[in-house]
């Protein structure tokens, strides 16, 4: 019972996945050298560093780390590389308190900016999330609501988070 | 004392051969301690530490080595928002020895054979600094979403991964600096975790089939590793025919056991003998970790030298 051969990962143009996160994040193309962007499907750029030698005729499962999906209006950082490079954004960072990021985590829809001293300089795509100054993943922002893109299964360690507040002792 | 051999009609095969038997099964009787390494690519483990401390979870430095710690708290360790940043992995602390021996340098051309679910895989990968190239390949494909989420969650960026039996892995694509064969086995030395498997003998004809599965894999391990390099041979069981039984059946003039340290981490000499059965000399540079040396699970550990190029032709 052999599955159908997979395709295999093509080396792409780094210009569409580095100009995205300049244009969007204001991260600097050098940020991206010694790396090689991929495509296998339409919808989908993977990274992974230069160094990575392919296997010749031998199709990979998976190269380095998933990066942008192109699906939809807006293309979208992967969690892992929101993760992995959003500490080097300089905008479309909404940065949360534990409140907005429980309110993200259960679903719901967070109004923002929710007062008129928020940083509100966002514009209408995707966005990086900021906790306790660690980029934790991205939201999806269309002016005035932030939805959530975290990771649906992380919903369920968010009373962790109330440890930062109770602090037990144990 | 004899109430908790009761308790192991799994291991009664080992009671002669391990003079403190019972401290073994005293040992194993005990919750596993749960232990996390902070992710060098993410986070060092001094800020990792003090993040944890912060949410009020306690963790205690691994004295041998430097990027573990037992976590102290009533906390999974899986459920944290760290660990969804990848900021630390959780992995049973007798496996940290298996990337010891395996010494991963950055730049180098690396394989896991057995991958999934990718413990080791991230070790390898953090030991590597993200760099070179790193072949992830497992067998089962229910287990690749296991790896590939590792994978992504520690920030990996030099991998491949691969969906393929290891006996065939393609010679071609070697040789590699370094092969892990961290194989299946009959995992006895995991019974701090899977209680259960104190109580089922491992009927002999699987142990025989074990045992082959085992044979095939380490021997296709050397012939993809280049003259020089290392092939890493590990398992989580006490048995000897999984163990030093297999370094002896397959490893014959084209490799050797060399001797590794774990500084602060105590190992035993592989076995000479099991029964009527000796196995080759140099299966005491071989590391058996037992459960009531260290406070863990069981495990063991074999690095190989492969000394020759393989023969051409030569039957895998």
């Amino acid at each position: 019972m052999s599955k159908a051969p997979l395709e295999p990962f093509r080396v792409i143009d780094p210009a569409l996945p580095v100009g995205y996160w300049r244009e969007r994040f204001g991260v600097s193309p050098e940020a991206f050298e010694g790396h090689r962007f991929y495509q296998r499907h339409a919808n989908l750029i993977w990274i992974a560093r230069q160094d990575v030698s392919p296997l010749p005729g031998l199709p990979a499962e998976a190269i380095g780390m998933s990066f942008l999906r192109l699906k939809g209006s807006y293309p979208k950082p992967t969690s892992t590389a929101a993760i992995t490079f959003g500490h080097l954004a300089t905008r479309n960072v909404v940065d949360l308190n534990l409140g907005a990021l429980q309110t993200l985590l259960s679903r719901q829809e967070q109004p923002w900016p929710s007062s008129s001293d928020a940083n509100s300089d966002l514009s209408p795509g995707y966005v990086l999330l900021r906790f306790e100054g660690r980029v934790i993943g991205c939201g999806l922002w269309l002016g005035e609501r932030l939805t959530s893109r975290l990771p649906k299964r992380w919903k369920f360690s968010a009373h962790l988070l109330t440890a930062t507040e109770s602090s037990p002792s144990s | 004392m004899t109430d908790r051999r009761a308790d192991f009609p799994a291991l009664a095969r080992y009671a002669s051969a391990i003079e403190d038997f019972d401290a073994m099964l005293e040992a194993l009787s005990r919750p596993l301690p749960r232990c996390i390494w902070a992710n060098p690519m993410r986070v060092t483990p001094e800020t990792l530490r003090a993040q944890l401390q912060q949410r009020g979870v306690a963790l205690r430095p691994v004295q041998w080595h430097p990027w573990a710690f037992i976590m102290e708290a009533h906390t999974q360790p899986g459920t944290l928002l760290e660990y969804h940043q990848g900021l630390y992995h959780v992995q049973e602390e007798v496996a940290l020895t298996a990337g010891v021996a395996l010494d991963a340098q950055p730049g180098e051309r690396i394989l896991d054979l057995c991958a999934a679910p990718g413990n080791k895989t991230v070790l390898t990968a953090a030991m590597m600094n993200n760099e070179g190239t790193l072949v992830a390949n497992e067998v089962k494909a229910g287990r690749l979403s296991a790896l590939r989420f590792n994978l992504e969650r520690m920030g990996v960026l030099n991998t491949l991964v691969t969906n393929l039996n290891g006996f065939g892995f393609p010679l071609e694509h070697g040789p590699f600096d370094r092969v892990l064969a961290d194989v299946p086995c009959s995992c006895e030395g995991t019974m701090r975790r899977t209680p259960h498997l104190a109580r089922e003998r491992m009927p002999e004809a699987l142990r025989l089939r074990t045992a082959r599965t085992q044979q095939h894999l380490l021997h296709r391990a050397l012939r993809l590793t280049r003259p020089g390099g290392t092939v890493i041979y590990a398992t989580c069981t006490f048995a000897p025919e999984e163990n030093e039984g297999v370094l002896t059946e397959v490893l014959g003039d084209k490799a050797r056991v060399v001797p590794f340290e774990t500084p602060g981490f105590i190992g035993r000499p592989g076995w000479r003998q099991w029964g009527d059965r000796r196995f080759r000399e140099d299966v005491v540079h071989a590391r058996r970790y037992l459960p009531q040396d260290n406070d863990t699970g069981g495990f063991f550990v074999a690095r190989i030298e492969v000394l020759s190029p393989p023969a051409r032709g030569e039957d895998s």
